[in-house]
């Protein structure tokens, strides 16, 4: 039979050792007498360390101690405090918010940036479609028709994104989708 | 166009004067000395025991522990979370005793006769209890001086302090494994030290 030697004990005796080999050990030491024997020798002595480091050796006045040591404590800090240079008193950012600020702004630029050309994109400003002296085209507020001098708008809502086409029939058509409901117009104006 | 810009002081608007200014400064301070007070009274003697048991000598750990909570008080950011500033004073404490032994060479527990003229011996409740309580406490002395500064501090961190192996090796800067081994080396040699003792005071 193989015993553990002193060290590994120690280590026992503290809970430091791997579980398996705390296991194993600590099985061991069941029945083998003199491992026993070496483990409460170990934890008596750890015991006795703990119990005794609180004493204080009988020449010291602690009380007095203890005043001279705060005192010379607030001295010391004193006189750090009396070299220290000041830290100037403002508006002090740490790197994390300023990097959260920064991110948050290139979301937000970039954010307006695809807005910007998606109406870029899908506004075609030429699309018309003319047939004697009547024309249809597309403008800033929707679907135009002049003929003769008189003009009519078809509108299309301002805050949506409105995409203008000519088909083969001879339509102008503007299609805009609802941002929250998600529901699909499409506007047509035929010429005959 | 006219563009007029008036800046005011805030301070101005909100009625402070430079009086009341040095009242709220003077008012911060004393909340700091407060602060500061309570952590000294709550951590000296733990503190000091910790150094003295590593060092040996009640002078040096006089010195040692007044460096230790300067140091620890200097950097008012790191008091904010109680516990964290216990465990970080213990951990400046240690290594400025540690330092200092690097310093100054081997660990001396000091005599009676070497001690300060102002350290005076206190009052016991019994002699005898006294008595037995000061050999005892020159039997932990001398069973401390044994060991390595390492592992003295190893041993004091782990089993009278409590903390655990993942804490102490962060205090002494070192891995799991080399703490594993200075508390292990720590606890045989101050077994058989006292094993030692125990014989020699039967003969």
């Amino acid at each position: 039979m193989s015993h553990p030697d002193l060290r590994t004990l120690a280590l026992l005796a503290g809970g430091e050792l791997p579980w398996w080999q705390r296991y194993r050990w600590s099985f061991h030491t069941r029945n083998c007498e003199n491992c026993r024997q070496e483990l409460e020798a170990l934890d008596e002595s750890r015991a006795f360390v703990a119990r005794n480091t609180a004493t204080l050796p009988a020449f010291v006045d602690w009380d007095r101690l203890a005043d001279d040591m705060r005192a010379n404590i607030q001295v010391g800090l004193e006189a750090g405090e009396a070299i220290r240079p000041r830290e100037p008193v403002g508006l002090r950012l740490d790197w994390r918010p300023a990097v959260a600020l920064t991110a948050l702004t290139l979301v937000v630029l970039t954010g307006w940036y695809l807005n910007i050309n998606r109406h870029s994109i899908y506004r075609l400003p030429s699309a018309s479609v003319e047939a004697g002296d009547a024309r249809v085209e597309s403008g800033s507020d929707g679907i135009v028709l002049t003929r003769g001098g008189g003009r009519m708008t078809v509108m299309q809502p301002k805050a949506q994104a409105v995409s203008y086409s000519v088909n083969s029939t001879g339509a102008v058509s503007a299609r805009t989708i609802d941002a929250e409901t998600g529901q699909v117009t499409i506007s047509h104006v035929y010429l005959d | 166009m006219r563009v007029a810009i008036q800046q005011r002081p805030v301070t101005a608007s909100l009625g402070l004067t430079k009086n009341t200014m040095a009242q709220a400064d003077s008012s911060i301070d004393s909340v700091a000395r407060e602060r500061h007070d309570l952590f000294v009274q709550t951590h000296m003697r733990r503190v000091f025991l910790l150094i003295y048991r590593i060092v040996g000598n009640v002078a040096d750990a006089q010195d040692l522990t007044q460096e230790a909570f300067i140091k620890a008080l200097s950097r008012e950011e790191q008091l904010k979370d109680l516990e964290k500033a216990a465990h970080w004073l213990s951990r400046i404490a240690t290594n400025t005793a540690l330092d200092h032994l690097r310093r100054n060479g081997r660990v001396h527990f000091s005599d009676l006769d070497e001690m300060p003229e102002r350290l005076h011996v206190s009052r016991a409740a019994s002699p005898e209890a006294e008595v037995l309580r000061e050999e005892r406490r020159q039997l932990l002395e001398a069973g401390l001086a044994v060991l390595t500064p390492r592992e003295r501090a190893a041993l004091l961190l782990r089993d009278v302090d409590e903390l655990s192996a993942e804490e102490v090796a962060a205090h002494l800067n070192c891995s799991k494994a080399t703490v594993r081994s200075h508390i292990a080396n720590a606890r045989a040699k101050f077994k058989k030290f006292l094993e030692r003792h125990r014989k020699g005071s039967a003969l």
